[in-house]
Parts: structure tokens; sequence; C-alpha cells
């Protein structure tokens, strides 16, 4: 199994790619198991530059590894591009999307990253998701496709 | 009474309905400004106290509920246990939020309630984790339709922003 998917919005026309970030492979797999996945796009508030999905909802395969038993890392710390969950667990998690500076010093658990070519696609999905969160209150529906 | 089995369905079925459609209880308090619970009613009329405290309950049921299930996972803990420390963790943040307009919220919670001393282990698991995953449906909601365009009147001062404002003052 290539551990590898899109994230697509649709509206916007706009898609990235993103490949496995070489932690928690078995969390990734999990979430690409349940994929397509259909979900509101929403944007961080206080931590920094993140895209942030809220539900990401895992309908196919529970979720049932042990948080002890998933890297961990400093949202601060991350790089540019970097994929993580929030209290990924059973049915649903949370995912953010870091495409610039951060301050959160939270731990999350990191999986995945937007591949280097689609970084720049990833801050203007970014800025207009903040645009939408902050004064248009535009509904962005994000797509996350398994890719072969 | 509903079965374990009929519960899980029906939340899973609003789990469906909410996941690209906003949910009605989160249209008529976040969009529409409509409390009719009476939260805000005594604060002359306003929604804003409505929205700053009924927001939060949802994003700690979210969380309540994946506690309890890590903690449902470790045999240490009795079902007894479990149930107890469940009804002090989430009835009340969801009671308020019904009281905020969010009734769906509330309504399973009082579901789940009802059946929560008959369930196994694993029922539990798989109930809270449908109802968090309803629950976050519900939280998404709630943050796309806040105003957090209002945030651009509360912006952060330093001691730079002071100090200008005391020199003007002493013109």
């Amino acid at each position: 199994m290539m551990l590898q998917f899109k994230m697509v919005w649709p509206q916007l026309n706009l898609s990235v790619r993103c490949q496995s970030c070489g932690k928690n492979e078995n969390a990734l797999k999990a979430l690409i198991e349940n994929m397509p996945i259909k979900t509101i796009q929403g944007h961080e508030m206080v931590g920094g530059w993140m895209l942030r999905n809220r539900s990401v909802y895992m309908g196919k395969r529970f979720f049932d590894i042990p948080p002890q038993e998933m890297e961990s890392e400093c949202m601060k710390d991350a790089p540019v591009g970097r994929i993580s969950l929030l209290f990924p667990q059973g049915n649903s998690t949370e995912m953010l999307v870091k495409y610039d500076e951060c301050e959160d010093s939270r731990s999350y658990t990191p999986v995945a990253d937007v591949v280097e070519e689609d970084l720049e696609t990833l801050k203007q999905v970014g800025k207009l998701q903040w645009k939408s969160a902050t004064r248009t209150k535009e509904v962005l529906v994000v797509e996350f496709v398994a890719e072969d | 009474m509903k079965t374990f089995k009929q519960l899980k369905a029906e939340i899973e079925e609003q789990i469906a309905v909410s996941s690209l459609e906003p949910d009605q209880d989160v249209l008529d308090v976040f969009r529409y400004s409509i409390s009719k619970a009476g939260a805000g009613y005594p604060q002359d009329n306003q929604i804003f106290t409505t929205w700053f405290y009924g927001a939060p309950d949802c994003g700690y049921v979210t969380d309540w509920c994946y506690f309890l299930v890590e903690l449902a996972r470790d045999e240490y803990y009795s079902m007894e246990e479990l149930c107890k420390i469940a009804r002090f963790w989430f009835v009340q943040p969801s009671h308020f939020g019904e009281y905020c307009g969010l009734y769906k919220q509330y309504y399973f919670t009082k579901e789940i309630d009802k059946i929560m001393d008959t369930l196994t282990r694993q029922e539990f698991v798989e109930l809270l984790s449908a109802f968090r995953a309803y629950i976050a449906n519900v939280n998404v909601w709630v943050f796309q339709y806040f105003p957090w365009g209002v945030g651009q009147a509360f912006m952060r001062k330093d001691q730079k922003y002071y100090e200008e404002a005391l020199s003007l003052c002493n013109g």
C-alpha cells in the first residue's frame, strides 16, 4: 500500500499531494483506509497558520492505535507542509496542516507532508480559508482521496 | 429506552446528515442568532454571551468523550467507575449546551445516560466514539459560523503601543 493521498478543494479547483513523513505510518495507513473522506475545511484560530479539519470521520476502519504507541511532535518545530492528527480515536480525528509559521507549543501526531512542489498551492488554500473564516464565511469542502 | 444498537444507529444517521450540511441547532444559534432556550435573554437579550459560553462546551464534550474512551481501554477502571466518571464529565457541559440552544446533542446525552449502566465495555467505547464524531460535526459548524472577524476590534497590544499612547498624552 502506497502511503500517499491527495487533499482536494473542488470549489477552489485546487489540490495538493501528500505523502508519508516517515512517522506513525500505522496511523497514516489507518487514515488512508478510511478514504475517501469529505469534510468541511476549517482554520486554526490561535496557534498559527494551519488548516484545521475538526471532524475527519473514519467510518470504515475503527482507529484503535493507543496514543502512547504514536510519536508526537511540537507544532512550532514541525516543518511547513506537515500534516498532523489530534486525538485520533475510534470514528474520528482532527487534522492540522501547517502552511506557514506557528506558535503552537502543543504536541500532535505527525503522519504526512504536503510535497514540496505543492507548498505554494497549500499556502494559497490557507489564505483563502482564513478569509472565509474571518470575513466571507464561505463553506469550503475538502476531500481526502487515497492515491495508488 | 433505546437499545445500544438503536441509539448508535440514530447517532450515526446524524453524523451523516451533519457532515457536509449545517446542523440546524448551530444554524439557529450561531448564524441566525436565535436562542430559543433563553440563554442571553436576561443579559440585555444579547447573543454574544451565549456564543462565548455555548461554543466551548461543544469542544469540551468532544474531548471528554476522547478521554473516557482512553480510560475504557484500561481494565483497571470498572464499568461502574467509567459510568460515574462519564456522568461527571460530559452531562453537565452537554446540558449547558442545550440551554444555549444546542438541543440534539443533549438529547443524545440523555439517551446515552439512560442506557449507560447496561453497556458492555466495547459498547461503551463504540457509543461514545459515535457521539464524539457527531459532536465534532457540531463543533465544525460552530467554528464555521462564529463571527471570527470581530477579533479585528480586539488586537493584541504591547509595551510599544502603550509607550506611544503615553507620549501622545504627554503631547
